[in-house]
């Protein structure tokens, strides 16, 4: 298990990770969401050890993660841009990283060498920006990490790769209980792939939860009256995120269950009422309205 | 539980490291490897066609460069020469090919420092920090060492198969480059860990090996022009000249003091690494305290430049304020532009000022106290009454015997005279200097720079021209003073006004190679009879040689060494120095000639090879000072009281019964003689 606890790290004055407290089960996987500059890549680069915290403390099973070869060795991180010398191939790589990573398997190595469609002995700096993130991939998965650190990974991969990706991915953490934190502003991959999801933003930790608590705990309504009901407050007893009125139709994003809201929305006796589950996407935006990061403000 | 990794993993890791370099700068050791291989198939090539060609050309220059005795082309035979020359040649090619690529090398393994995305990619392997910092180190050493040994091997076995030993010079090239090699990465890997981009450590590396040891020769050259006569070893010929300045320890001096300097670089590596922030790679600089430095020292040294410039132009009328507008229009735009390259941009320049307001204030308190002098040092002459003992010494011809540090030399004659007719003679000359240099330099300013040049030349192969007084005084207190009359066109001749001084029994017994040196240093050892004639007919060598009768020149010469000591020991009438006096251009005359060839019977030059008082290497804080023996001869004119000394050169066959010149002595060189003279040994040397 990865514990996060009062982790805060800063850049002279900017504080990019903000006295933040997570736990990240084994097993799981965990999508870090969040506006630009929320800290997402930070998070990651402290979990894979690159950064040192300035306070606060990452453990990973108990054990601290910074400068400590063995936790290391059992993570891998791959960045938004991954690192290659100008003479580089997967093959001279694997080189490297055979005696470095004690979980490194030759048979995984070969297996996914032959399941992306890349040449094992091309200059990795010379392939598009999505053959570069295939090559990172093939050398990751090829360590077998215990833990898994992604960030924007679907960046530049082409459909079928992110579907054959997504899956590769699931079948490690069912079988051998793979612990994946990906960073990513592509909510609807993230929706598929994570089973948790933490929303930043400023550096801190917005919501942290299961996505199918998350998506079932907001709802999508949309409510149509022939006459707008003169009642001062009419939406009071209900946990509203979000409003937006277009004459007499109401797009409301609601906190809570159907149970909760249908009673108090059909007293007021509309034409229309439709309730739907939010998008991943759906509910990033409107908690970002709700943190006060919404198009309206920024505009 | 707590997961920690073995030594045995740490070493794994660290070696795939470096086999992982290895593969990425296979490159670069192909480029050497082929540079240097075409360089000693070249230099070979040329060596033994340019024999082939020329049997006459010989290659004494490059083997005298080489460190090597002139008398190999003796002792050796002719054919081993040019492999010699490409031993030497062929060496230092690959010595400086070394450096280069040494630098090289240590720029490219450090820069995982100073690259964001690398930053990721190493910072998240699972290797200790510690682990990589040193690991990239040893990579970045055995990249320069390993190709460098390989290549003098090659050398040396090419050598080899031509029968020629290894020289001394190309095994000490390699313990150079160690030296060298170490000192470098340890002090580059420092910076890189400091500087936040590549740009910035080399920046800093390449300022600190030019500033500081400029700096240095400046405040040396400042002392000497105003303090006349203080003699700073310590800033002129030790480890601190070039402290800051790891590519001099290359020149293999002060080993003990570049050993220290690694461990000491390596160790606050290994500390700061530890510390240093991966999120630094791109910035700036990571810790601050070496650019504050490196500011400070390119703003003295541009300072200090136009300050003495400006003062020796004698700007504003008087050379202070000169220094004064000199060195604050120089140091100021300095910090500035260095400020922007350093930071790109202004950030944090007004903050920064103040070092550079300290600087300023420090050193015009410094030049104010060098120029008014306010502890009257220049003015300084004692009273004969006020000395209780007295000495000087010709730096030029004194034999080192115990390789004491000038000032510890200085200090030991402050006890060599006691009488007061010697005491008198030792301050007339020092008067006599002092009102020299007190008329001559009508600026202090303006002698900074010869001074300055002086500090530039490595005084180890120059001819020298330093006197030292000494001086006791009666409240226990030792004066002394060390002069260099190379900055001046005219000084006074000390020889002329201390000539009972140098020519006395105390002064020989003290500071002469023929009382202090084993024989077997005394190389060129040669005889000339003057007895009852008005040239020298006919030289002797003391030396082996293919003739018959000089198997036991050792043994001869170490018989008239011992002869000679034990009549100069003897010589209460200072006959020696009046024999010399008789032969002395000056006090020639002609009666004095005639008188002359009847007392003298001969002349015995010795010298040391000069090659023999170089050490390629050095160890301590100062560099050896045995070299300061640079007038490399001595002559003495063997006046007919000296028994023991005729007795041996008659029984060794170079005299004959008469005086004269024995011509049938196995000794005697013909007028051809291929021997190799020293500088100051003549052979068949007329005396009119």
């Amino acid at each position: 298990m990865i514990e996060i606890q009062n982790l805060t790290k800063r850049f002279d004055k900017v504080v990019a990770v903000d006295n933040i407290s997570l736990s990240i089960p084994e097993g799981s996987v965990l999508g870090l969401v969040g506006s630009n500059g929320s800290g997402k890549s930070t998070l990651l680069r402290v979990l894979s050890g690159v950064y040192q915290p300035d306070n606060g403390e990452v453990t990973i099973n108990s054990a601290p993660l910074f400068d400590n070869p063995a936790v290391k060795g059992e993570c891998y991180f791959v960045p938004d841009f991954p690192f290659f010398y100008n003479n580089s191939t997967i093959n001279n790589v694997a080189f490297l990283y055979r005696n470095l990573y004690p979980n490194w398997d030759e048979n995984q190595f070969v297996h996914y060498c032959t399941l992306f469609p890349i040449d094992t002995n091309a200059k990795i700096i010379n392939m598009s920006k999505g053959m570069q993130r295939q090559a990172a991939l093939i050398l990751a998965l090829s360590t077998c990490p215990k833990y898994l650190f992604l960030d924007e990974i679907f960046d530049g991969l082409d459909p079928v790769v992110r579907q054959m990706l997504k899956k590769i991915i699931v079948d490690h953490v069912a079988e051998y209980n793979l612990t994946v934190v990906i960073a990513s502003h592509n909510l609807r991959e993230l929706e598929d792939l994570c089973d948790r999801v933490c929303l930043m933003h400023k550096g801190k930790v917005l919501i942290e939860r299961e996505i199918d608590s998350l998506k079932t705990g907001l709802r999508k309504v949309q409510v149509a009256f022939t006459e707008v009901p003169d009642v001062p407050n009419m939406f009071d007893g209900i946990n509203i995120v979000n409003i937006q009125r277009n004459g007499n139709v109401f797009n409301i994003t609601i906190r809570g269950t159907e149970k909760e809201f249908l009673p108090k929305l059909n007293a007021l006796k509309p034409a229309y009422i439709s309730a739907l589950p939010l998008t991943l996407e759906e509910i990033f935006i409107s908690e970002m309205g709700a943190a006060g990061y919404d198009t309206n403000n920024i505009v | 539980m707590t997961q920690t990794t073995s030594s045995k993993n740490k070493l794994k890791s660290a070696f795939s490291l470096f086999k992982w370099e290895l593969k990425y700068c296979s490159g670069t050791l192909a480029v050497y490897a082929i540079l240097a291989a075409v360089f000693i198939i070249v230099v070979l090539t040329l060596t033994l066609l340019t024999n082939i060609l020329n049997t006459n050309s010989d290659y004494s220059d490059v083997v005298n460069m080489a460190g090597y005795a002139g008398n190999l082309l003796q002792d050796t035979g002719k054919a081993n020469v040019p492999i010699v020359a490409f031993q030497f040649i062929s060496s230092q090619i690959i010595y400086y090919l070394t450096i280069v690529f040494t630098i090289i090398y240590t720029i490219r393994v450090f820069s995982y420092l100073h690259n964001k995305r690398k930053a990721d990619l190493y910072g998240s392997m699972p290797i200790g920090r510690i682990s990589m910092y040193f690991t990239r180190c040893i990579t970045a050493l055995a990249f320069t060492l390993i190709p460098a040994l390989f290549f003098l091997g090659i050398i040396s076995i090419v050598s080899l198969c031509f029968g020629q030993p290894l020289i001394n010079e190309t095994s000490m090239i390699y313990l150079r480059l160690i030296m060298g090699s170490v000192a470098c990465i340890s002090a580059y890997g420092l910076l890189a860990i400091c500087c936040g981009t590549t740009l910035n450590t080399v920046f800093m590396f390449i300022i600190t090996c030019i500033a500081y040891p400029v700096s240095t020769m400046f405040i040396n050259s400042i002392i000497k022009s105003f303090f006349i006569g203080f003699y700073n070893d310590f800033l002129s010929n030790s480890f601190f000249k070039d402290a800051l300045n790891p590519l001099a320890a290359y020149n293999g001096r002060n080993i003990v003091y570049w050993i220290v300097f690694s461990i000491i670089c390596i160790c606050a590596g290994a500390l700061l690494i530890k510390r240093r922030k991966f999120e630094y790679a791109q910035s700036s600089f990571a810790i601050f305290l070496p650019c504050h430095i490196v500011k400070i020292l390119i703003s003295f040294l541009v300072g200090i430049f136009l300050g003495c410039l400006f003062g020796s132009l004698n700007v504003f009328g008087y050379g202070y304020l000169g220094f004064l507008f000199g060195f604050v229009l120089g140091s100021v735009p300095a910090f500035v532009i260095s400020h922007l390259i350093f930071y790109k941009g202004f950030e944090k320049l007004i903050k920064s000022s103040i070092m550079l307001a300290g600087l300023i204030v420090v050193v015009s308190a410094f030049i104010a106290v060098c120029n008014f002098d306010p502890f009257g040092y220049n003015n300084f002459i004692p009273k004969v009454d006020d000395v209780k003992s007295a000495g000087y010494i010709n730096l030029n011809s004194v034999y080192n015997k115990n390789n004491d540090r000038i000032d510890k030399l200085a200090k030991n004659a402050a006890g060599d005279f006691e009488d007061n007719e010697s005491i008198s003679e030792i301050i007339v000359g020092y008067n006599a200097y002092c009102n020299y240099v007190k008329t001559g330099s009508s600026d202090k300013f303006s002698s900074i720079w010869p001074n300055f040049i002086l500090s530039a030349v490595d005084l180890a192969n120059t001819d020298n021209m330093d006197y030292c007084f000494a001086y006791k005084l009666n409240n226990g207190k030792i004066v002394t003073r060390v002069y260099s009359a190379k900055i001046y066109d005219y000084y006074p001749s000390m020889d002329s006004l201390l000539y009972n001084i140098t020519s006395s029994k105390t002064y020989i017994e003290k500071y002469s190679a023929i009382m202090n040196a084993d024989a077997a240093s005394l190389e060129n050892f040669v005889i000339e009879p003057l007895y009852n004639s008005n040239y020298t007919e006919s030289s002797f060598a003391i030396k082996k040689s293919k003739k018959e009768g000089t198997e036991n020149a050792d043994e001869d010469k170490e018989k008239i060494i011992e002869a000679l000591r034990k009549d100069i020991e003897a010589d209460l009438g200072k006959d020696l120095a009046e024999s010399k006096k008789l032969y002395s251009a000056d006090i020639y005359s002609e009666d004095e000639y005639y008188n002359a060839k009847n007392t003298v019977v001969c002349l015995i030059s010795v010298s040391i090879p000069k090659e023999s008082l170089q050490n390629d290497l050095s160890f301590g804080l100062f560099y050896p000072t045995n070299q300061i023996f640079y007038d490399n001869s001595e002559d003495y004119f063997i006046p007919l009281s000296y028994k023991n000394t005729i007795r041996v050169l008659k029984e060794i066959g170079v005299l004959c019964e008469d005086n004269t010149a024995n011509k049938s002595c196995p000794y005697k060189q013909d007028s051809n003689s291929d021997v190799i003279y020293e500088s100051g040994v003549t052979s068949g040397k007329i005396y009119y």
